[in-house]
């Protein structure tokens, strides 16, 4: 889909954004992808108003998520480098913030206690985004070689967290596999096996220098570096994985928190 | 309080008050037990530990007390007759944790209390290993306590204050080792000790019962029910005594929370009512409120508003009963 005019006219009446050059065309999985975030946000923000604190653990995580995802359809997004290392530290904090929240689930069903105030999380989360606002804007502006290091710690934490939370939220199924949610949470594990191929893929990649966003430094100031095995199947799987695995987190998100919507209403 | 792992359990939270001590004795010898029986009572403890029906260890606390084999017995016939309150559970084992228990309720010490820091432990590991012990190593903080089971200097499983169940893995009981301040107990059995008792042949407890429960001053009549108030002399029974009605309905509120949230919705309401003063002081209005406000609170994680509701409606209709 075609959105470059949009973005022209967005530029005319606000003059302060950067120029659009190149066409802004996006594709429907990657809105479809954004657009289920969204659902999981929601969702999640739903099931957070009047509920245990870990609920709201969760739910600024998927939003946070959400954001982040967003973000990234930004045509600006190659203009304003510090903002975008901003929002792989959020994509950290939006993964930090769910395993709380399915860590402090899985207390309760082993303690049955719910203690601990929302507004600690809303403050904690806020004042970790500040650190990294902070931290980025006190260091020269971010290259695009300090963005794509950005993005492997990003992907890094999300991949071990992803495996650790895949353990808790089988263990948190196996103390309430009896009470009627208890479906709706096994899901999670599902969503967090896609997230582990989606960003374990492009860890993969990125480790071994064979992600887009390398190939473009190397063209761009002409490195010289010459990548091996760009053409080898697991490259291309591991590529093919990332596409997939992005799509079927979504889509799996999505779908957990639609099926716990109609087991919690 | 004991701390028991809880195998696969043939009755739970049963009032003692709807018990007959002596047949349900008789049924879980019938019936070649492997296991344990508990009974918890308001400032005491009672376990009956047996191995193929046969009775192999009896232990009560009591008051800070411990009282084991025929005395154990006796205390826990007093307990039943005059307590107001206090729940039966049977859990059922595999033969080797069985014995293991048996090491820890009435096993030969090898270690008693030592800080873990002044013990050698793997050569500890080493002799429980070659001297093949069974028996129970027992690791305890002031705020945790954590189980390690052998069988035949192999270890079958672990245990402690926050698990559910037996678990396979030492991470928990290791981490609780870790603590500042850990000791440790090793208690295991002899190679013949678990195959020459039998405490149930040893003692008659029907006729404990009989006596403990009947009348002395009254003429000789059939045996009165346990519990009864009327039949004990009055100045023999220090706490008030609860209707079977209200352990009726403690019963009920438990089933209809297992029933509507399952088995952690039970736990919960166990939790809650223990925390509210009992069932009976549901009669108050407030404390009802109190009682059904943190039942809901945790099983919105648990349920839908839907069954929510639905069970805390039940749990008002039974209540009403008291």
């Amino acid at each position: 889909m075609d959105f470059t005019a949009f973005f022209q006219y967005l530029t005319e009446i606000l003059p302060f954004l950067p120029k659009i050059y190149n066409p802004v065309i996006y594709n429907v999985s990657d809105l479809v992808l954004v657009f289920f975030w969204f659902v999981a946000a929601g969702f999640s923000f739903y099931f957070s108003l009047g509920n245990a604190r870990l609920w709201t653990s969760i739910s600024i995580g998927f939003f946070l998520i959400f954001w982040s995802q967003a973000y990234l359809l930004n045509p600006y997004v190659e203009s304003y480098f510090r903002v975008t290392a901003v929002h792989s530290i959020i994509g950290v904090i939006a993964i930090l913030l769910i395993s709380h929240g399915f860590q402090e689930y899985f207390v309760f069903t082993r303690t049955l206690e719910i203690t601990g105030s929302k507004r600690t999380i809303y403050l904690t989360t806020a004042v970790a985004i500040l650190i990294g606002i902070l931290v980025v804007y006190l260091n020269p502006k971010p290259t695009q070689f300090a963005l794509r290091n950005y993005k492997i710690m990003e992907n890094t934490i999300w991949f071990f967290l992803s495996l650790t939370n895949i353990y808790v939220v089988f263990k948190i199924w196996r103390e309430m596999k009896d009470s009627p949610i208890a479906n709706g949470i096994i899901c999670f594990a599902v969503v967090f096996f896609c997230i582990v191929l989606w960003k374990g893929s492009n860890l993969y990649l990125q480790i071994y220098q064979w992600d887009p966003a390398w190939q473009q430094l190397v063209d761009d100031y002409d490195l010289g570096v010459k990548t091996y095995g760009m053409d080898d199947m697991l490259v291309q799987f591991a590529q093919q994985m990332h596409s997939i695995g992005a799509l079927l987190s979504g889509i799996s998100v999505g779908g957990t928190f639609a099926y716990l919507f109609k087991l919690l209403r | 309080m004991f701390l028991l792992p809880k195998g696969n359990p043939l009755a739970e939270n049963v009032p003692v008050a709807k018990l007959q001590l002596p047949e349900a004795l008789d049924k879980l010898r019938n019936g070649t037990l492997t296991g344990c029986a508990t009974f918890d009572f308001p400032g005491a403890d009672c376990v009956l530990l047996y191995d193929g029906g046969k009775l192999i260890s009896a232990i009560v606390h009591r008051e800070h007390k411990e009282l084991k084999d025929q005395a154990a017995l006796q205390a826990l016939v007093d307990l039943m007759v005059l307590a107001s309150s206090g729940s039966f559970n049977v859990y059922a084992f595999p033969r080797e944790m069985a014995l293991a228990l048996l090491g820890l309720l009435s096993g030969t010490a090898v270690i008693t209390a030592q800080e873990i820091k002044q013990i050698d432990f793997k050569a500890l590991l080493e002799r429980i290993k070659t001297e093949q012990m069974t028996g129970t190593l027992t690791i305890t903080t002031p705020e945790r306590t954590g189980l390690i089971f052998y069988k035949g200097g192999g270890t079958i499983g672990f245990f402690h204050d926050a698990a559910t169940a037996v678990e396979t893995s030492a991470g928990a009981v290791q981490q609780i080792a870790g603590l500042p301040g850990a000791m440790a107990e090793l208690r295991i059995i002899q190679n013949d000790q678990a195959f020459t008792l039998d405490l149930a042949a040893m003692v008659d407890i029907r006729k404990l019962w009989e006596t403990a429960s009947g009348n002395i001053f009254a003429p000789a009549s059939p045996a009165a029910p346990p519990g009864a108030a009327a039949t004990i002399p009055a100045a023999t029974v220090a706490p008030p005594v609860a209707s079977a009605g209200a352990n009726e309905v403690e019963t009920a509120i438990s089933e209809l929370a297992g029933q509507f949230i399952g088995r952690l919705g039970k736990t919960l309401v166990e939790k809650e009512l223990m925390n509210a003063g009992g069932v009976k002081a549901l009669q108050d209005e407030a404390v009802l409120k109190n009682f059904l406000d943190a039942v809901e609170r945790g099983s919105k994680l648990l349920a839908s508003a839907n069954k929510i509701k639905e069970m805390a409606d039940a749990i008002t209709a039974k209540v009403a009963q008291l």
